[in-house]
This record gives structure tokens, C-alpha cells and sequence, in this order.
């Protein structure tokens, strides 16, 4: 069947942009979710909710005839005034399902009934699952959620020294390469919503004099927090390409008055004295498993340019386009496959031990640390023996 | 509020197919059938059986029939089932897909016994799984001359039960038993088996989710059934001679004269069993079964319950109890006081403690019970 593997050859992966739904709504520090929906829709991805998320998600599975009838309006707000009184929330985001598509329900007034009988500040995330069969062209969520973390940030004064905030997925550690490179460019603190220890800390994200887009989907949500808080923004979002990654730092530095050149020659050398190390013990063939995540066939093209042929690309209907990756690819490098995973696999392969009992997310890597977490991928065990 | 959603009846459908010959389709969006695959079903490496239509926001529109049709005739030509059966979810029941009406005009397209099990994906699975096994007993057994000895099981399941006991039921109940047996209703079933079920002397109902295959088959083939989870030695070895007489059903237990109170919360039979064992081996004098999923009337004794929502276990754990056997999860509902003994149930926690899940068939249920009572909990209060 489509997506199987027929052989064993080595496997990497993009750095995984995209994170469920409840673990990146739950980054808004002091954020209650609550799902509302059929126990057919309430139950997706629990395996990795239910130890980690313990106290910050309620479910409202409703009746056929809640449904049928709109009880579950009111129903709603009970929940979310409930959710209220018995947790310490900061805010409160409401999720919904498929059905809902059919259903319409007006999500912007049921969330303004919900501060005004809860006195919190409210958000919700549709989530239609019809939509997958769109090849792309219908969104599967109302908004991103990445973008709907950032929405409880309200206008306020710029801090009086530099604040920069980091967009993007969680997992990015104080002692990233982003961050070591705003200190050096004299940036005093770097927030992320997981760096916040409450809400009210969270909200003074709001006060940053920059924002970083640490990926392509974070871009939207920078451009939107632009208009709504006048804070500009930079990218620092190359995906395996360094020149690009060059131009982001300088754009960067210069923002803050620095000069990057120094720095950033030193990181292009230890990425180019690692590669010329490994050159020869690079693999002759690997797979790119780009499913749930951006940046696959960007990284595909970076192999192929270091002299890694990749065979095939797996992808599914979560990863990103790429259109120029995608134009390079087939012109260059036609016999590498792009495989779109349609079916789940014939046999069920279980569950991954590490779901089992939870643990925290990925590190996610900022600049130059992507090449070098791919290098690990390929060479990381062999590396470590060799030395 | 500080539980779970539990299993919806999709995954009781998916669960009751999930071994056998045949092939499920759930007439809505990607996911539905994910539940299943991606929280419940805990055998690595058995063929997946039971899809999902895959419905765009078109056929939502236009209707889902066309979609059903063909998804199931390319999946039937991979996997080349002996029957289909369908069911809905949410978006399909919404906007009333004739699925009775699909499930005919498949059968013809293919050839195969077809039918619908009529769920809406907003019940809980033991829900999708009594109707599931009704359906198969409807649309697949076959009446016919009785076979002497034979007995049919309905309703053992995988989320139910720890694969170990489902693996080694059959021959359990053959070789301790000396039953023959025709057909597992809930595990591993095949066609020829399900055909042959018509013809069983008895029907041995081993979860509440058997009951209405077992009163359908009464109804229709006259064949008596008789109730229990055989956990337990003694209650087992019961439970065995009542499936040789077939005459005789579930009886209430006797309460032991030690003092002792227990509160069991989980699957009604297998909570019931285990009250058995409690009263006879321990002496406990008073054993409350209590469920969040539906439960059999006849089979309840005062104090049962059903539970309806998570308030109500809270109430219930503020009583004093010796003795609370449980999902680790259900711990979440309130202080207790007393001794929990964790029971991991599937539709609760899904798998998070599923390696956990003990084995219970027969003498397993004394073995581990008198293990985790002489076990220092200290540790896990």
C-alpha cells in the first residue's frame, strides 16, 4: 500500500514545525480548554493530552439531541462558567469539531456571551476535518492555532529596554542559537508564551519592540500582531538554506544596531568543518519524512546540493507546499519520489512507547542548529563512535 | 471536568471487527476510525479492517453515499473481506446519510453480506459494540438444527479485557471447560464461525455489551443465554457448568461476613466477578459495581449504579470504603479513602496503562488480586 517502506535505508526528518492542536493552545500560560463536541470528535488525539494537559482541557460531549436541538449553547457557557469557578484561569479557549461545519454555529457570539458571563477573556479554534480532502485549498482550522496563542496580548507601552518575542512552535530552549544571538545583539529578554510563568507575564509579550518569525505559518501571526499591536517584525525562518539564513541574521543585527558578520562567520564554519568531516560517511541514499510538518522538500533540496541523494519524500496532507522546493526538485532531481501518504498503513502499528505515558515536546531548533539536527539524524550514533 | 472523553461507539464498533474476516466502514471524515487505531486497539501488527469514507465538505453537501460506495469497493478489492458493515459518525448522522439503504445497494455491488449498524458517534462504545454484535448476529448467523455442546461467547472484547485473556479464552473454555466452542462474538470471529452461531445450544454472555445479540438470538433462534465474566476460579468453574446444563443464569453473590466494603468501578460483569471474589475469598460483606457505561438491570444488586457524570463518582468516593478497584484515571474524581487497586480500562485511559491491564480469566483474577493486596501501596497513594 502507498506510503509502506520496502526497505530499510536511513530516515530524516524536517524540524517539526506543527504540534497538536491541545499542546499549542495550552502554551498560553493559564489558558482552560475546553472541547466541545461529540465523544466521536472529543476523543482525537487524547493519547497525548491526558497525562500532560491534567487541569488545563475540559470535554463537553454532546447529545444527538443537544445538537438537534441548539441546547448546547447554553450548555456551553455552563461549561466554560464551571471550567471557571473551579480553575485558575488565565483565559479560555473553546474547540470545536467537524460537525460544526454543518452546524454554523456563531463562535464570536458565543464567546462574547462567555466573558460576559465569566469575566474571561475568551477565544476559539474551529477545527473542520472536511476540509482535508480539499487538497489544500479550504483551511482545516478557522484560524491557525499557532496564531490564536498569541491573541490574549492586548495594546500596551513598549518596554523600556529591548524585548524581543520568538514566534513559532513550542520547544525553543533559552539556550537556542536565536536567542544567543539576540544577547549578543544586546536584547535584553527573550519570551516565548512557555517562558511566561503566569498569565499576566504572558500579556507583556505585548510590550516587546520586536517579534521573530521562527517559521513560515509564525509569519502570519506576525504580520497580524503588526497591525494589532504595532510591533514589527523579522524572519528567521530559512528552511535548509544558508544564504537565506545569512540575510536573516544580518537583517537581524541591524535592526539592533549589530554586526553580524563576526558571528555569523563563525557559525557558517563550524557547520562547513562538520560537513567536510562527515562528507565521506554520508549515507547514499535516505528517505525524507516530512509528514506533519513543513520543510521537507526545502531539506530534500539541501541534500541533494551536499551530495545526499534522497530516493523518496513522504509526505501527507499536513505537510506544506513548497512550491519553489517542489519546481527545483522536479527539474533537478526528477527520480526522487514524493509519495503522498492517502491511506493508513494495512497493519496497526501501535502505539509509539514514549505516547504511553507522555513526554514533553522537541527541542525545536532556531538557525544553523536545523542543519546540524539533520547531521545528527544521519551520523549522530556513528559520529559519537567515531570520536 | 478532570476526565477523559471516554471511547465513542465507533470504537465499539471497530473493536467488534477489528479481529475478524470482515471490514468496517465508518461513513465520515478522517479520524473517526483514528480513535480506534491511534487510542485503542492494542495488538501491533494485526491488519487494520475498519476505515473511514474519508467525506469532503462536498459530499457533506451533495451527500456521502457516492464516497461510501466507492471507498468500500476499492478497499474491498485490497482486502477481499467476507462481509461489510457500515456505520456513522457525527457528519453522517447529521445529515442522515440511508446508510440502511447504502449497505444494500453494496452488497450487490459486491457480492457479500452487507449490513448498517445505526450510531451516531456521540454514544459511548460499549453502545457501538452491543449494537455492532446484535448486527452480526442479525445479518450473519444462519438458523439450522442445534449442535449439541456448543456454545457461542458474545461479548469478551479487547477493550474490555487484556489480550492475554482474549487470546487464550477460546481455548480456555474448550479445555477447562470441555465446551465446544462456535463462534466469539467481540474477538476473533470468521464468517463460517458467525454463520454457524445460529446453531449454538447456548449463549454465553461474558460483557454487558452481549446482551442484545444474546436476546436477539433468544428471540429468533430460541437459544438461552446465560451471563458472567469468568474471572475468578470459583465463579469461572460456575460459569462453565452453567454453559454445559444451559439452564441456569447469573445468580446474585453472597456477601462475605468480614466487615469489609468495596466499591468497584468499571465493566459490570468483570466488577461483578470480582465482587464474587471479594465476598467469597476475602469475606467482604458489602460490594458496590458501579459503571460511567451502560449496565444490565438484572445483573445489579442495591448499591449498583450507573454513573452518568464525573460528579456523581465524587460523591460516591467520600464514602468510606475498604477497598476501590478502579482506572487509575477515575483517581482524578476526588480524594478517596480506603485501598485503590488500579484496573486500566481501555475506553478511560486509552492506552496509557494498557500494558498494565491484568489478566483476570479464571484463577488469573485470585492470583492478582490476592498480588495486589499484599503489595506495600504505599508507593502509589
Amino acid at each position: 500500500m502507498n506510503g509502506e517502506r520496502k526497505e530499510q535505508r536511513p530516515v530524516v526528518s524536517p524540524a517539526r514545525t506543527q504540534a497538536g492542536i491541545y499542546p499549542t493552545l495550552a502554551r498560553v500560560p493559564g489558558a482552560q480548554l475546553l472541547f466541545v463536541g461529540p465523544l466521536a470528535c472529543t476523543r482525537h488525539g487524547l493519547i497525548s493530552t491526558l497525562q500532560q494537559l491534567h487541569g488545563r482541557i475540559a470535554f463537553l460531549c454532546l447529545t444527538d439531541t443537544e445538537v438537534a436541538t441548539g441546547r448546547y449553547l447554553d450548555k456551553t457557557v455552563r461549561a466554560a462558567q464551571e471550567v471557571a469557578r473551579r480553575r485558575q484561569a488565565g483565559c479560555l479557549i473553546l474547540i470545536t469539531c467537524c460537525q460544526n461545519a454543518l452546524l454554523g454555529t456563531d463562535y464570536e457570539q458565543l464567546t462574547a456571551r462567555i466573558r460576559e458571563e465569566t469575566g474571561l477573556a475568551s477565544g476559539y479554534l474551529e477545527v473542520n476535518r472536511l476540509a482535508l480532502y480539499a487538497k489544500g485549498k479550504l483551511p482545516l482550522m478557522s484560524r491557525p492555532a499557532g496564531q490564536l496563542v498569541y491573541e490574549f496580548l492586548a495594546p500596551r507601552e513598549k518596554s523600556p529596554r529591548p524585548w524581543v518575542n520568538l514566534l513559532g512552535p513550542a520547544g525553543v530552549e533559552p539556550d537556542s542559537e536565536a536567542d544567543a544571538f539576540l544577547r549578543a545583539a544586546g536584547v535584553e529578554r527573550v519570551r516565548t508564551p512557555e517562558r511566561c510563568a503566569d498569565f499576566a507575564a504572558y500579556q507583556e509579550m505585548a510590550g516587546a519592540h520586536l517579534n521573530v518569525a521562527l517559521t513560515h505559518d509564525a509569519e502570519e501571526t506576525a504580520r497580524e500582531l503588526e497591525g494589532r499591536l504595532g510591533i514589527p517584525w523579522l524572519p528567521l525562518n530559512a528552511e535548509y538554506d544558508e544564504g537565506l539564513l545569512e540575510c536573516q541574521y544580518t537583517r537581524l543585527g541591524e535592526f539592533f544596531g549589530y554586526d553580524a558578520a563576526g558571528w555569523l562567520s563563525q557559525r557558517r564554519g563550524r557547520l562547513a568543518q562538520r560537513l567536510a568531516r562527515l562528507q565521506k560517511a554520508l549515507p547514499s541514499g535516505v528517505e525524507v519524512d516530512g509528514r506533519n510538518t513543513g520543510g521537507a522538500l526545502a531539506l530534500t533540496r539541501w541534500l541533494w546540493e551536499q551530495g545526499v541523494p534522497v530516493e523518496r519524500v513522504l509526505l501527507d496532507s499536513f505537510s506544506s507546499p513548497e512550491d519553489e522546493a517542489r519546481a527545483w526538485l522536479a527539474q533537478q532531481h526528477p527520480e526522487t519520489a514524493l509519495c503522498r501518504q492517502t491511506y493508513r498503513p494495512a497493519i496497526n502499528e501501535g502505539c509509539p512507547a514514549q505516547a504511553r505515558r507522555g513526554t514533553g515536546e522537541a527541542r525545536f531548533p532556531t538557525g544553523y542548529e536545523r542543519f546540524h539536527q539533520v547531521l545528527d539524524q544521519l551520523m549522530g550514533e556513528r559520529e559519537e563512535r567515531e570520536r | 471536568m478532570d476526565l477523559p472523553p471516554f471511547s465513542p461507539d465507533s470504537s465499539g464498533f471497530a473493536s467488534a471487527l477489528s479481529g475478524t474476516d470482515g471490514m468496517g466502514l465508518v461513513d465520515d471524515v478522517r479520524g473517526c476510525s483514528g480513535n480506534y487505531y491511534g487510542s485503542e486497539e492494542t495488538r501491533r501488527g494485526i491488519p487494520v479492517r475498519v476505515f473511514v469514507s474519508q467525506l469532503g465538505n462536498e459530499d457533506a453537501i451533495l451527500g456521502t453515499e457516492g464516497v461510501l460506495l466507492r471507498r468500500c469497493g476499492e478497499l474491498a478489492k485490497q482486502l477481499a473481506p467476507e462481509f461489510v458493515l457500515l456505520c456513522s459518525s457525527p457528519i453522517a448522522s447529521l445529515i442522515g446519510t440511508d446508510l440502511e439503504g447504502a449497505a444494500g445497494r453494496l452488497g450487490k455491488q459486491l457480492g457479500l453480506p452487507t449490513a448498517w449498524v445505526d450510531l451516531s458517534g456521540h454514544d459511548s462504545y460499549e453502545v457501538g459494540l452491543s449494537a455492532t454484535l446484535k448486527v452480526m448476529a442479525r445479518a450473519l448467523s444462519q438458523p439450522g438444527q442445534t449442535l449439541p455442546g456448543t456454545v457461542n461467547l458474545l461479548g469478551p472484547n479487547y477493550l474490555d479485557w487484556c489480550n492475554e485473556d482474549m487470546a487464550a479464552l477460546r481455548g480456555w473454555a474448550e479445555q477447562e471447560g470441555g465446551l465446544a466452542v462456535t463462534a466469539v462474538y467481540g474477538g476473533e470471529a470468521r464468517l463460517a464461525q458467525l454463520r454457524e452461531s445460529g446453531r449454538a445450544a447456548v449463549n454465553w454472555v461474558m460483557s454487558a455489551s452481549g446482551l442484545e445479540a444474546a436476546r436477539w438470538m433468544k428471540e429468533q433462534y430460541g437459544i438461552p443465554f446465560f451471563r458472567g465474566a469468568p474471572f475468578g476460579a470459583d465463579w469461572a468453574a460456575q460459569l462453565l457448568t452453567m454453559a454445559g446444563s444451559g439452564r441456569e443464569d447469573w445468580t446474585p453473590p453472597v456477601p462475605g461476613t468480614g466487615g469489609g466494603r468495596a466499591l468497584l468501578i468499571g465493566e459490570q460483569y468483570a466488577c461483578d466477578a470480582l465482587r464474587r471474589l471479594l465476598y467469597g475469598r476475602l469475606g467482604f460483606s458489602s460490594a458496590r459495581v458501579c459503571s460511567f457505561f451502560r449496565m444490565d438491570r438484572a445483573c445489579m444488586l442495591p448499591g449498583d449504579c450507573r454513573l452518568r457524570e464525573e460528579g456523581e463518582l465524587t460523591e460516591l468516593l467520600k464514602e468510606e470504603y475498604d477497598l476501590i478497584i478502579g482506572d487509575p484515571m477515575l483517581r482524578r474524581c476526588g480524594p478517596h479513602r480506603g485501598r485503590w487497586i488500579d484496573l486500566p480500562h481501555l475506553p478511560v485511559s486509552s492506552w496509557l496503562w494498557s500494558d498494565l491491564r491484568p489478566r483476570l480469566l479464571g484463577g488469573a483474577a485470585d492470583r492478582w488480586l490476592a498480588a495486589e493486596l499484599g503489595r506495600d501501596d504505599t508507593e502509589e497513594e
